[in-house]
């Protein structure tokens, strides 16, 4: 968890974060962005429907100021042309402003003179900017890859454009933690109670934690298969022998069997 | 007074040797000898037709046994009851999210798919063990688990080396990306567990001096043959969910024989086998086309297109038999395990008459 993460944690009124993060895969590192639907809820929608569609892939930071911001190019400068549905998706976004202030690795919306002009270029802060507080909407910050991000900072420019090109080669929706923390904890407790129940409960009992396993290890299994491709080697090696596991598991489903009296002979 | 000796095989040992898994072997190593290992347009109807007559029966078969006596639902109600609102949960979760949570639907099937191929296996293997006298104790129980669920770590782990979809219909279903030293191990342990079964068998001939069956080692050859070198040629594939029915229906079966003798206090008669075999097996066929069939074409009058509706309704009527079928088949089950060891001679003639 970036340090921006948990200063927003621990401040009482942090925003509430979306299940979904964006992975920016640039040509420097990946960052992972999380959003606040709360705060800037057209923006979000916005921009998570953009990604989906692939707008911000090609994109590239076109300006980069230490200190201050690194800037994502509007959609006219991306590598490839914007396809008749990509085109369509984009709208001009009212401003959400806020009390957020702007610091490192917040996400600022960009725009023009006009405060509802903004469409897909935003900026991460680079360092603290009072000065855009309250008039450029916050939506979000960064919540892995500020190594990443001071590596973009540190790139070699031409005033504040980078003299080789920062490409995001590919933006991606992923769901966050929310699902994978609900998914561990029906899989903890189905495995903890489906021990300790039947010493306390009907046998019943201890099959319904049974079926809290299986929907745990279904909802991790949602969460990785969007992951798959960025996760430790570990992770897919626990998927499949956790899937043994639940299927062994499964097999004392409704188990043992009452015991049946034989019928006389 | 002493229980009667159980008799080998469940009809005789030609039928039992070939339903059980000779006649899979007999066609994987006809398919090798001719190099006929495409999946041709003729293999694909094969599989098609058989898939009518055994593989779909064989899933309603399942849903007989479990739902056609009160008693059973009775005393299997979560799976009876509450795990169709389940599966049917997943299911409208899958048609309301084909891209997302659909493909998570039919991996956790086919996955699971294969672990319940092993789960018969075993459970096949345990069946002629008893009907042997070999006694499966823990050591047994090890090679043959080892062995069996074996094969479906490394058939398992070797498809999901990468991260790539592949097409179940026109559901992208993800692959692992499992690390390829995982496929090596499951075979390491595999054949660990292969050798120490023929190890305890050895020693059961040396112990009782006398050959064990071998049909008793069928079940877990066969599943080796399936998974192993089967598993790479796209032709036997397309038929090994046939032999897995075809094992299924002959336990069934006889299952359903013997119960249904013993419950109404038939006479053992060939009018009686022949009869309920024709009632059995024609309810299930129908069963079979309502599930496989019928379901799925429902699906598309919601404005779902087949490719989608297919491989959903397929998911969830398996995930379903898996559950019904992990609960039913219980050996521990006195009314379960005593049926098991029945012969076709039991419903065909009345048992002579014990001299005192």
């Amino acid at each position: 968890m970036s340090a921006l993460a948990l200063a927003l944690l621990l401040q009482s009124d942090a925003p509430r974060l979306a299940d979904e993060r964006i992975l920016l895969r640039t040509s420097t590192g990946d960052l992972v962005l999380a959003l606040y639907p709360e705060v800037a809820p057209k923006h979000v929608a916005q921009i998570l429907r953009l990604v989906r569609l692939g707008v911000y892939d090609g994109m590239h930071f076109h300006r980069v100021e230490p200190g201050f911001v690194a800037q994502l190019s509007g959609h006219h400068d991306r590598t490839a042309p914007l396809t008749p549905v990509q085109s369509a998706a984009i709208a001009k976004i009212p401003g959400e402003f806020s009390a957020i202030r702007h610091r490192r690795g917040i996400l600022s919306m960009a725009r023009f003179d006009d405060p509802d002009s903004a469409e897909t270029s935003f900026s991460i802060l680079l360092g603290p900017a009072p000065h855009l507080d309250g008039k450029y909407t916050v939506f979000g910050h960064v919540e892995s890859g500020l190594d990443v991000l001071a590596a973009i900072e540190r790139v070699d420019r031409e005033v504040t454009r980078p003299r080789s090109r920062i490409s995001v080669v590919r933006a991606t929706v992923f769901v966050g933690r929310t699902l994978l923390f609900a998914g561990v904890a029906f899989v903890a407790v189905g495995v903890v109670a489906s021990f300790i129940v039947p010493r306390l409960l009907h046998r019943r009992a201890r099959t319904a934690c049974l079926l809290l396993v299986l929907v745990g290890y279904f909802l991790m299994l949602l969460v990785f298969v969007k992951e798959r491709e960025k996760v430790p080697a570990w992770v897919p090696i626990a998927v499949f022998v956790g899937a043994a596991a639940l299927f062994r598991f499964l097999a004392t489903f409704e188990s043992p069997a009452p015991r049946i009296t034989q019928p006389p002979p | 007074m002493t229980a009667a000796k159980p008799r080998l095989y469940f009809v005789n040992a030609f039928v039992d040797y070939a339903l059980i898994g000779g006649a899979s072997i007999a066609l994987f190593a006809t398919l090798m000898l001719v190099n006929r290992t495409e999946r041709t347009t003729e293999v694909i109807q094969a599989g098609a037709i058989l898939a009518w007559f055994i593989n779909w029966p064989h899933f309603s078969a399942t849903n007989w046994r479990l739902y056609h006596s009160k008693a059973n639902i009775a005393q299997y109600p979560v799976t009876a009851i509450a795990v169709p609102f389940l599966v049917l949960a997943g299911a409208v979760a899958s048609f309301g999210s084909p891209a997302r949570i659909a493909p998570c639907f039919v991996k956790l099937f086919l996955l699971w798919s294969s672990y319940h191929f092993c789960g018969q296996s075993l459970g096949i293997s345990l069946i002629y063990a008893r009907r042997a006298g070999f006694q499966v104790g823990r050591l047994e129980r090890l090679g043959f688990s080892g062995f069996i669920f074996g094969t479906f770590f490394l058939s398992t782990a070797r498809g999901e080396v990468t991260t790539s979809s592949w097409k179940y219909y026109a559901v992208e279903v993800p692959r692992l990306g499992l690390p390829p030293w995982v496929g090596d191990w499951a075979c390491y342990g595999m054949l660990a567990c292969g050798a120490w079964l023929a190890l305890v068998a050895v020693r059961w001939m040396i112990a009782n001096r006398r050959i064990l069956p071998p049909i008793v080692l069928l079940p877990a050859v066969t599943q080796f043959v399936w998974f192993v070198p089967g598993n790479s040629v796209a032709s036997f594939n397309e038929f090994v969910p046939f032999f897995h029915s075809l094992q299924y229906m002959l336990v069934a079966w006889s299952m359903q024989l013997k119960e249904k003798m013993d419950e109404n206090g038939i006479a053992p008669s060939g009018h009686y086998v022949l009869a309920e075999s024709a009632r059995w097996g024609g309810a299930n066929f129908v069963g079979g086309a309502i599930l496989f069939y019928v379901l799925p074409y429902a699906g598309t009058l919601f404005g779902f297109p087949i490719g989608v509706a297919e491989p959903i309704i397929i998911s969830a009527v398996q995930i379903h038999h898996f559950f019904v079928d992990g609960v039913i088949w219980k050996l521990r089950n006195p009314r379960v395990g005593s049926p098991l060891l029945v012969n076709i001679d039991d419903m065909l003639r009345a048992p002579a008459k014990a001299v005192a």
